[in-house]
């Protein structure tokens, strides 16, 4: 990943508001998670699993913060229980996700492009695809407001066409 | 053995209303919401998830103790939960784990304990904390133990970590699974009284009106 986009997106996670992220590393997002952890005002919190960052950001918003999850593809079908019980209580939280599994990815990761979208339309999670550089921020924010005004988690999905 | 619904009642009366307790699904949060608590605690957290809530809130409000009243199936379940811990070390932050032995939902409604968890084996709970880098992890037994480790780990800096060794089982008498489970508050209500209450506590913004 490019260091210029890696900026986008951090970029793009402070104009919306976040000051608290929360993640386990994905490979195509490693630039980002470097740079969150460079900077202190987005508080950045290293999970064990995808379950465990998704309470941890809940317990941070009961706190006053603008937390974000930023997890991988496949961490997202880890953290559907979690989630699942934020969107019960009806806690806003941006997820923020590489999107894995599309054209140019490796065959075994099309599973991920297989289940990913039927599952968060299954669970409710409303989301945005983002395939241009020039999306991601504005993206973000609307999906930040989006989860705020909803009261529920939203979810952003980044694709290779967008990182590479 | 000490039971669970005591030690609750001890605690209940270590707390005030400028501390922050998370208490998880199963018996302890209706034993906690006795206390006349509940409306000012974060109650029924899901499988999982009451450690790390406490530690994302614990790390939100640095300088306002929070307490997660956990329990050893939950705990089990994000075991890892302990290894953030460890390495964040919330000053602010104690976890209280009623360790019973088995998982309560093959037993409430029987009289009798449920399926074993890993505690009733050989796992160590306060071995694996102490081992995460949570120094001050601790085993209790009696109610004395328990007063004089809570007391402490209000007092002092933490991270801190209470594993109190519970009779297997709650309540002995047979109940039906689907009866009312008391005056508590429900999930949603509870996100609202909570928030409010830290919005009051910390005089800071939390819950905007929402879409509808």
């Amino acid at each position: 990943m490019e260091i210029e986009k890696a900026r986008i997106v951090v970029d793009g996670l402070k104009e919306a508001g976040i000051n608290f992220t929360v993640g386990l590393p994905d490979s195509q997002f490693h630039e980002v998670y470097e740079q969150i952890l460079q900077d202190p005002s987005l508080k950045y919190v290293g999970a064990g699993n995808e379950a465990e960052g998704a309470s941890i950001a809940m317990g941070a918003w009961f706190g006053g913060k603008k937390p974000a999850l930023i997890i991988a593809t496949s961490g997202l079908l880890v953290a559907t229980f979690s989630l699942a019980r934020l969107h019960l209580k009806e806690v806003p939280l941006l997820v923020l996700i590489p999107y894995r599994g599309d054209l140019g990815d490796p065959r075994w990761m099309g599973i991920y492009k297989q289940f990913v979208e039927p599952m968060l339309n299954s669970m409710d999670i409303p989301y945005k695809i983002v395939s241009r550089k020039d999306e991601i921020k504005q993206t973000i924010a609307d999906c930040q407001i989006c989860a705020e005004a909803w009261l529920k988690p939203v979810a952003v999905l980044v694709t290779g066409e967008a990182l590479w | 053995m000490v039971n669970r619904a005591d030690l609750i009642s001890i605690f209940g009366e270590m707390v005030n209303d400028e501390m922050l307790v998370v208490t998880p699904i199963g018996s302890t949060t209706p034993l906690w919401e006795r206390t006349g608590r509940g409306p000012t605690s974060l109650t029924s957290v899901s499988l999982g998830m009451c450690t790390p809530t406490a530690l994302g809130l614990a790390l939100a409000l640095p300088h306002r103790k929070v307490i997660a009243l956990d329990s050893d199936g939950n705990l089990i379940l994000n075991l890892c939960s302990l290894g953030t811990v460890g390495n964040e070390r919330p000053k602010n932050l104690t976890i209280i784990v009623f360790d019973n032995g088995n998982y309560l939902s093959g037993g409430p409604g029987k009289g009798k304990p449920g399926m074993p968890t890993a505690t009733a084996g050989n796992m160590d709970l306060a071995a694996v904390g102490r081992g995460c880098g949570i120094e001050k992890a601790s085993i209790v037994r009696t109610e004395a133990e328990f007063k004089v480790a809570a007391e402490k780990a209000l007092k002092e800096d933490g991270p801190s970590m209470i594993v109190a060794k519970i009779d297997p089982v709650d309540v002995r008498q047979t109940k039906n699974f689907r009866e009312d489970r008391g005056p508590g508050q429900d999930t949603r209500e509870n996100k609202y009284s909570f928030a409010r209450h830290i919005e009051r506590l910390e005089n800071i913004k939390i819950l905007k009106r929402g879409g509808g």
